[in-house]
């Protein structure tokens, strides 16, 4: 897609592509963590029936695509879209719908609550022009359904577990199901000497396998929050995010966090450049601390 | 310390059973005891390890031990739920 052409960039603001095809557009639509009503799923059938050619197109970011518009349809779809609270999504070098999982209103294995963090994240940040294009994402436990680290910022539910001797049957049954074997079973010293089961802090991906499934309820949630993903994108230079925090446990830091993430990438990311580039460019030590120390300080109000 | 050893008196191999029914086999066996009786449940693994050990917490069956063997796991259990897991 080119850029170029004034036109075409100011229809890529309100999420319309031109197509292959000359004179037909996509209107990319817009859904916050992958939730329409049935009552928005029945307008956006009723655009594509009489603007498109009566299908979607479903994206990989949760979304809707209507394809195959004409230009002087778009605006007259956009209105019947709009009355029904369809909001169009983003496309070019802006922030781009958020993605989210179930999380823990619905899914047993939530440790978060994923959607109003989405909704929050929409409302800040929604098509805000940034360097590139700018993904985030929020996903409810280490599971990943919503790939956390395949995006620019992601935000994943954690726990950071917690053995309580009194409870444990010492069944040993822990070594067996931790994901990624960072439970271990140690001798006391002595010889009354007690055992003592450990989760090792480098290797635990904070996951709550142990906290659910301990028979005895010995292995408990210590702390809760979300950690922090920067830098991620899949694409054509793929790289995993790195961790910025592993758990940050209330929501004002959260926020705090992401705002720092964000001006650090205004600030120092050249244009074209995703986050995770620049990130490698300039040495993920340093972007961390810049970010986590400017998210510490005060935040002067705007007025 | 060493870990402690129980007597079984019936053993189930779900390894290669695919998920759920390696949990619903497991289940049904373990309902099928009496009250001092212990089963031994053998199953892969990893994922279905994590699915098993749930469905029988979740049916209120009490594990007892374990014991790791190749790429699977030994677990004992017994029908009736003495040592009372939090609910
Ligand atoms: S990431 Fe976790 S909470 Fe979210 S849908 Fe997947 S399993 Fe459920
Ligand atoms: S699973 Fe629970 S009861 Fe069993 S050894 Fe681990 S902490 Fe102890
Ligand atoms: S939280 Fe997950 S990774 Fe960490 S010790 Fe528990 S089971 Fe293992």
């Amino acid at each position: 897609m080119s850029n170029s052409n004034p036109e075409l960039a100011a229809l890529g603001k309100v999420g319309m592509m031109r197509q292959t095809q000359p004179d037909y557009y996509v209107m990319r639509l817009k859904a916050v963590g992958g939730d329409l009503s049935s009552g928005q799923l029945a307008r956006i059938a009723e655009v594509a029936e009489r603007y498109g050619r009566g299908g979607v197109h479903l994206s990989t970011r949760q979304g809707v695509e209507i394809h195959y518009v004409r230009s002087q349809d778009l605006e007259p779809a956009r209105i019947a879209l709009a009355e029904a609270g369809v909001e169009m999504g983003a496309c070019g070098p802006r922030v781009r719908s958020i993605v989210a999982c179930p999380g823990s209103e619905t899914c047993r294995l939530g440790v978060i609550d994923t959607k109003p963090i989405a909704r929050e994240l929409d409302a800040r940040y929604f098509k805000q022009e940034m360097p590139s294009k700018f993904k985030l994402a929020v996903t409810g436990c280490s599971s990943n359904c919503t790939k956390a680290n395949e995006n620019d910022i992601g935000v994943r539910g954690a726990i950071e577990p917690l053995w309580e001797p009194a409870s444990c049957t010492d069944c040993g049954l822990c070594v067996s199901f931790c994901p990624v074997s960072a439970i271990g079973r140690r001798d006391g010293e002595g010889s009354g000497g007690e055992f003592r089961y450990e989760s090792d802090e480098e290797s635990c991906i904070n996951c709550s396998v142990c906290s659910s499934l301990c028979p005895s309820g010995a292995w408990v949630v210590g702390r809760k929050g979300y950690t922090v993903l920067i830098g991620g994108t899949m694409g054509r230079i793929p790289r995993f995010a790195s961790v910025l925090k592993r758990i940050v446990e209330s929501d004002e830091e959260l926020y705090a966090l992401i705002e720092a993430s964000i001006r650090c990438y205004r600030e120092h990311g050249l244009k074209k450049e995703r986050f995770g580039h620049m990130i490698d460019r300039i040495g993920l030590e340093n972007i961390k601390e810049e970010i986590i120390e400017q998210a510490e300080l005060p935040r002067v109000e705007k007025y | 310390m060493s870990r402690q050893n129980y007597l079984v008196s019936k053993s189930i191999d779900v390894r290669g059973v695919s998920c759920p029914v390696n949990a619903v086999r497991a289940k049904q066996a373990i309902a099928a005891l009496s009250d001092d009786e212990l089963i031994e449940v053998i199953v892969d693994a990893g994922e279905s390890l994590i699915r098993v050990v749930r469905s029988i917490n979740d049916a209120g069956f009490k594990i007892i031990t374990s014991h790791p063997l190749e790429n699977a796991v030994a677990i004992v259990v017994s029908r009736v739920n003495t040592a009372g897991r939090p609910q």
